[in-house]
């Protein structure tokens, strides 16, 4: 709580001070929009340092949480800034437009991203490992051939017809791809406890072997449900990544040919 | 299976191999399928490199099988000799990593956008889309970027050429002032001089000790001063940003960025504005009304003295009017306002003493008897003329400074008694007479503004048509022309003889001499008239004591035993001989060439000298006024009869027959014929009957009669013979009213004729006075012209007001107080100062005050205050808005009346910065009420204005469709 109050107060006079320097540049007969423009486009340099950092992990760049860290606060002040340059109201012309709708993409998804970054962290951090994302179908096709083969065991060693019947009818399925994908972005546990209630049905007119082949059963179920958990969050992390880094690409384009129109047609104060 | 080396998979519960590098932009197509990548690993291309079961390595010199122990391990083949393993294997299809996805998804996105942004530009009708938003309404029609961004070349990619070469603001600027036309030192700040801006500068400094400038003003100066940027110039772009769309103001300004060059800087209106300095009245009013003398007495006064008929002003609206805009308090009209109580006092009606009009043009008495004595030969000239010159024939006599050094001499003179004067004097006095001749010579010959354009040359300033209308258009050509025939009857005679004969060269240094005779033949449509008569005569012929530069005039003056005596008496070479006679002049005109003049020979002969009283038919000229110039081109046969008769008068006056004591030219310019009785009648010769001649009395001077030539001894008469005549029988204008003369000096008394004493005795009038001993019972001419007008009394032209805004006035005032400089024996400051004085007819400076102008000239306040008048001025306020908030005091809420005297006396000087008002300074307290942020506003621009002149549009030049 200190901590977001200590930051808040840091932000309030960043902006209070950098409100009184537009202030000063303007009534001093300058044109703030320069100012404040070339401000905002800094800012969006510095953005790009996060990627960089992610090209080159090699380089001793400093940690990747706090880039990520200084991006989503400079991100923050961004869009303040893009507030005073735009005088925070709606574009009059098709270009600005373009700008405006780029940005607030951008801005958008990042938001959306830095919320992403700081609840899904939280959501995973009771699992012990973390998973990449690209490692993640190896990791469903084990598990897949795991409960393929313990299926094979039941039906040729125990001769369980319902656990067969169970396989062919739900598991197959369930550990064949990813699964309950909103389920779990809802943190909703219902298909597992649905599924989970079906082993348990199954168990009740199972031999003993029966029954331990069906708590193996069980327990493999539970690791493709943290897998498909995990998956869940990081297919979002990347999706969300999907619209923010392609409309930054377009966002820079477009903030090129603003400067360098803005350059061709200025006029007046510098 | 080995993990992949760094991998944690071994420990991970789900027992999957982890890939580690996040940059890694493909992945083997067998960890989803077997859930097992191939070691290898996809190339950077995305190709499978695990077609093989093993990737031989060469240990000591020899391939060695690497097949996994899980794969079977080692094979007995081994490698082949090129180290390739030869069990194959099916190779994957390798995935894109999610991130080389997204760079994919980044980078074709990119490259949307530049082909929606070329697309969009190659389609689009011109670069309005760059806009970053609309024009305001007014610029709306500026169709080109170009107009304004003037470094943008036209076409879709034109802009871009400008990205690279930068304009500079100026430039721009100057875009914007084609339409919005501010001056010279338009982006100057305030657009004012440099020079102005620093006066300003210095008196703003004056409030420097009392007003604190807030500290963030303090601080912002420090660290971003506008005054770098000021240095060479506000650009309009600076404060007018346009594309903000159609309802913005672009006058829009904060009172921040107001202060922000000011050396003053305060927090607001309430807090810190310096405090209200003689506002509004920074300057005396323009047209001098001492409300409280007005309030307190004349008001008063006119109501006891006249009952019953216009009451005075009761309240402020009675003379004052909201102007158009419904922001200037202006002045009613003097029709309005004024006129009941003063406009007698223009007029004259109410003046019980001296002249109603104003003598323009007079002829100067001169000392005729001594100017005879010592041979000054002046041609005719009248010796009742008694007056003075006046201001506005010295300005057009002295057009040069030769003419103005003979001014200053002459007026150092007594030309009334020229006794003592030297010979150069009296050379210059007929140098002076001569000019004065000329000048009513030209005032009849040519049009009166080629006269009055004289001025010119006089003051150095221009006149344009315009002014040169308003001057001379008024000028009644039968008033000058009566006056010329009566004054001068033989003024044309002697000018054109004069010149002909070369002796008056040195007047036809007038340029529009040349000018109306160049006129004349333009009229007539004639060919260019030959090489002056005057050149081959000037080289035979001396001139008669020419006051010129020609030395053998000089010569003969200072040698006067022979030349100075009376032309007349001369025993010279006949002159040559210029008659209209018909019979002589064939053989005058080979006389007047073979036998040049002497030099001071007059002409010996006029015209009019050798015609027949009785009027012929055939000698009434068919162009007009012959007594000016019969060569004019006009068709008023009426005025040729009347100059006739005119001329026949004058010759009467020698002849035998008094044609004069019959016919006179009464004061209105009309030629009446005088009851002389049955007798006088009779004895009117017939038309066909030769006139009796009447001999001419002789002169009593002790002088020798000039040798005269026989023919000339009967019809001509030398241009001094009024000296010596008898008295010519000319009306009202020749016959004064009497005044005491100071006793001549014992010098001059000898040598007065007898006609001279008797002249002299009779009382000089005064100059303007109206005739006394008009025998007709006729209303006096200044009478007359009661509503004003031009008329002739005695030997003066006068002038009298029609009423207020006399154009004729008003434009004398004006060019004169143009050229007004103070001086002594300056033409236009002395006229400027007799039309300007407060007894002056007319009393235009009664209530229009003189300032003194930027170029320290005089300036006449025709007009109060107005919308006009106070343009420049930085400080606007509109009444309208204020006038339903005053109190019981209703306008003396603001204005109270202010118990200082000596307001009239203030108006006495010519600086309308020294004045003393009527009323106090508005209270700055009293604004402050309502004007703060959150009631009436206090912004700058409220009651401030930036641009000292408003902008001007100017109108483009059009052709005419043809």
């Amino acid at each position: 709580m200190q901590r977001v109050a200590v930051n808040s107060l840091i932000a309030i006079c960043a902006v209070a001070i950098f409100s009184w320097i537009l202030w000063a540049y303007d009534t001093s007969l300058r044109d703030p929009q320069y100012f404040d423009g070339w401000i905002l486009f800094s800012g969006m340099l510095l953005q790009l340092f996060l990627h960089i950092r992610k090209q080159f992990p090699a380089f001793s760049l400093g940690r990747a949480a706090s880039w990520l860290q200084a991006h989503i606060y400079g991100g923050y002040v961004l869009v303040i800034m893009f507030a005073f340059h735009t005088g925070a109201t709606l574009p009059d012309g098709f270009f600005e437009w373009i700008l405006w709708t780029l940005f607030l993409i951008v801005a958008l998804s990042g938001a959306v991203g830095s919320y992403l970054t700081w609840s899904i962290p939280a959501r995973l951090e009771h699992f012990p490992i973390r998973i990449s994302f690209e490692t993640m179908p190896a990791m469903r096709f084990k598990l897949a051939k795991d409960m393929e083969a313990v299926a094979a065991y039941s039906a040729s060693q125990i001769g369980s017809k319902s656990i067969s019947e169970l396989y062919a009818q739900s598991l197959s399925g369930f550990f064949k791809a990813p699964k309950n994908i909103f389920a779990h972005l809802r943190n909703s546990r219902r298909p597992l406890t649905r599924l989970i209630s079906q082993i348990d049905d199954a168990e009740r007119y199972a031999d003993p072997k029966g029954q331990e082949t069906l708590r193996q059963i069980k327990g493999l179920v539970y690791r493709k449900d943290q897998l498909d958990y995990q998956y869940a969050h990081h297919w979002l992390l990347q999706t969300w990544s999907f619209i923010h880094i392609p409309a930054t690409h377009c966002l820079f384009i477009a903030v090129i040919v603003h400067i360098a129109a803005v350059y061709a047609y200025s006029t007046g104060a510098p | 299976m080995t993990p992949p080396p760094g991998s944690q998979f071994g420990g991970n519960r789900f027992g999957a191999p982890r890939q580690d590098d996040p940059n890694k932009k493909w992945i083997c197509g067998r960890l989803s399928v077997t859930g097992e990548p191939c070691p290898q690993g996809p190339s950077k291309r995305g190709y499978c490199q695990a077609t093989r079961e093993c990737s031989p390595a060469k240990i000591g010199g020899a391939w060695r099988c690497r097949r996994a122990p899980a794969n079977g391990g080692p094979c007995e083949e081994g490698p082949g000799w090129r180290g390739r393993c030869p069990h194959k294997k099916p190779a994957c299809k390798p995935q894109r990593t999610l991130r080389a996805q997204r760079e994919t998804v980044a980078r074709w996105a990119a490259l949307l956008t530049v082909g929606i942004l070329a697309l969009t530009f190659a389609y689009s009708a011109d670069t309005t889309l760059l806009m970053p938003g609309k024009l305001t309404a007014a610029h709306s029609a500026l169709g080109k970027c170009s107009t304004c961004h003037t470094n943008v070349k036209d076409g879709k990619l034109g802009w871009l050429h400008s990205v690279i070469a930068r304009t500079t603001p100026e430039k721009d600027a100057k875009a914007c002032l084609t339409c919005h036309m501010m001056g010279e030192a338009a982006l100057n700040p305030h657009g004012v001089r440099s020079s102005e801006l620093t006066a300003m500068s210095k008196r703003l400094e004056g409030y420097l000790a009392d007003i604190s400038t807030p500290i963030t003003a303090s601080l912002r100066n420090t660290i971003l001063p506008a005054s770098n940027l000021t240095a060479n110039g506000v650009y309009c772009a600076t404060c007018h940003q346009e594309h903000q769309g159609q309802s913005f103001d672009l006058t829009t300004m904060t009172n921040d960025r107001c202060q922000s060059c000011h050396k003053v800087q305060f927090a607001s209106f309430r807090s810190g504005h310096p405090k209200f300095e003689k506002y509004p009245f920074k300057r005396r009013t323009r047209i001098f009304f001492d409300h409280g003398k007005h309030f307190g007495e004349h008001f008063s006064e006119w109501t006891k003295k006249n009952p019953g008929t216009t009451a005075p002003p009761a309240i402020c609206a009675d003379c004052h009017n909201l102007s158009a805009d419904n922001k200037h308090m202006g002045v009613k009209t003097f029709a309005e306002a004024c006129s009941t109580c003063h406009i007698k006092q223009i007029t004259g009606a109410d003046r019980a003493q001296g002249p109603k009009g104003i003598a323009f043009f007079t002829l100067p008495g001169l000392d005729l008897e001594t100017l005879k004595q010592k041979g000054i030969n002046v041609g005719t000239w009248p010796k009742q003329a008694e007056g003075e010159m006046t201001p506005v024939m010295k300005l057009l006599i002295g057009w040069d400074d030769e003419r103005r050094d003979m001014l200053r001499r002459v007026e150092s003179l007594d030309l009334l008694d020229l006794t003592n004067a030297s010979n150069d004097d009296l050379r210059m006095v007929q140098k002076f007479a001569w000019e004065v001749k000329y000048l009513f010579y030209a005032l009849g010959t040519l049009t009166p503004s080629r006269v009055i354009a004289r001025i010119s040359a006089s003051t150095g300033t221009k006149l344009d048509e315009h002014r040169l209308s308003e001057l001379s258009s008024t000028l009644p050509r039968d008033v000058i022309a009566t006056a010329q025939s009566q004054w001068l009857p033989k003024l044309k005679t002697e000018i054109e003889q004069g010149r002909r004969a070369g002796w008056t060269a040195w007047l036809q240094q007038n340029s529009f001499e040349e000018e109306a005779l160049a006129a004349i033949r333009n009229e007539r449509n004639l060919s260019p008239a030959p090489a002056p008569e005057s050149a081959p005569m000037e080289a035979t012929m001396e001139p008669p004591a020419v006051p010129s530069r020609q030395s053998p005039a000089e010569k003969k003056m200072e040698t006067p035993k022979e030349d100075m005596a009376p032309p007349e008496e001369r025993p010279t070479a006949p002159a040559p001989k210029i008659v209209r006679d018909k019979e002589e002049k064939p053989q005058a005109a080979p006389e007047a060439a073979a036998q040049p003049g002497p030099a001071s020979e007059p002409p010996t002969k006029s015209g009019d000298q050798t015609d027949d009283l009785l009027i012929d038919e055939k000698d009434i000229p068919k162009g007009g006024n012959a007594s000016l110039d019969n060569r004019d081109g006009s068709d008023d046969r009426s005025a040729g009869v009347m100059q006739i008769v005119t001329r026949q008068i004058n010759a009467a006056a020698k002849g035998p027959i008094r044609l004069a004591q019959r016919l006179r030219i009464n004061e209105f310019g009309e030629i009446v014929e005088e009851d002389e009785g049955p007798k006088a009648r009779s004895t009117a010769p017939r038309r066909d009957e030769p006139a009796p001649v009447q001999p001419t009395p002789k002169p009593k001077t002790t002088t020798p009669q000039p040798a005269v030539e026989p023919a000339a001894k009967q019809t001509a008469e030398p241009p001094s013979r009024e000296v010596k005549s008898a008295p010519v029988p000319l009306p009202a204008p020749a016959a004064p009213a009497p005044k005491q003369l100071p006793p001549p000096t014992p010098k001059a008394a000898k040598k007065v004729t007898p006609k001279a004493a008797a002249i002299k005795k009779i009382e000089k009038p005064r100059r303007n006075a109206p005739a006394k001993n008009l025998k007709t019972p006729v209303l006096d001419t200044e009478n007359w012209a009661e509503f004003g007008g031009w008329y002739r009394q005695d030997y003066s032209i006068n002038y009298k007001p029609t009423g207020h805004a006399d154009r004729f006035l008003r434009a004398w005032l004006d060019v004169t107080g143009q050229a007004y400089t103070g001086a002594d024996f300056d033409a236009a400051s002395a006229l400027f100062d007799e039309l300007s004085h407060k007894d002056a007819q007319g009393q235009c400076n009664k209530c229009h005050s003189i300032d003194t102008s930027n170029s320290g000239h005089l300036q006449v306040n025709w007009k109060p205050s107005t919308l006009t008048t106070r343009s420049s001025a930085f400080t606007k306020f509109g009444h309208a808005p204020h006038l339903s908030l005053f109190d019981k005091n209703l306008c003396l809420t603001c204005h109270q009346m202010s118990d200082a005297k000596g307001q009239k006396k203030t108006y006495e000087g010519h600086d309308p910065s020294n004045f003393v008002s009527n009323f106090k300074q508005v209270d700055q307290t009293k604004c402050a009420e309502c004007h703060t942020p959150s009631k009436a506003k206090d912004n700058c621009l409220l009651c401030h204005k930036y641009h000292k002149e408003p902008a001007r549009t100017p109108i483009h030049s059009t052709k005419l469709p043809n």
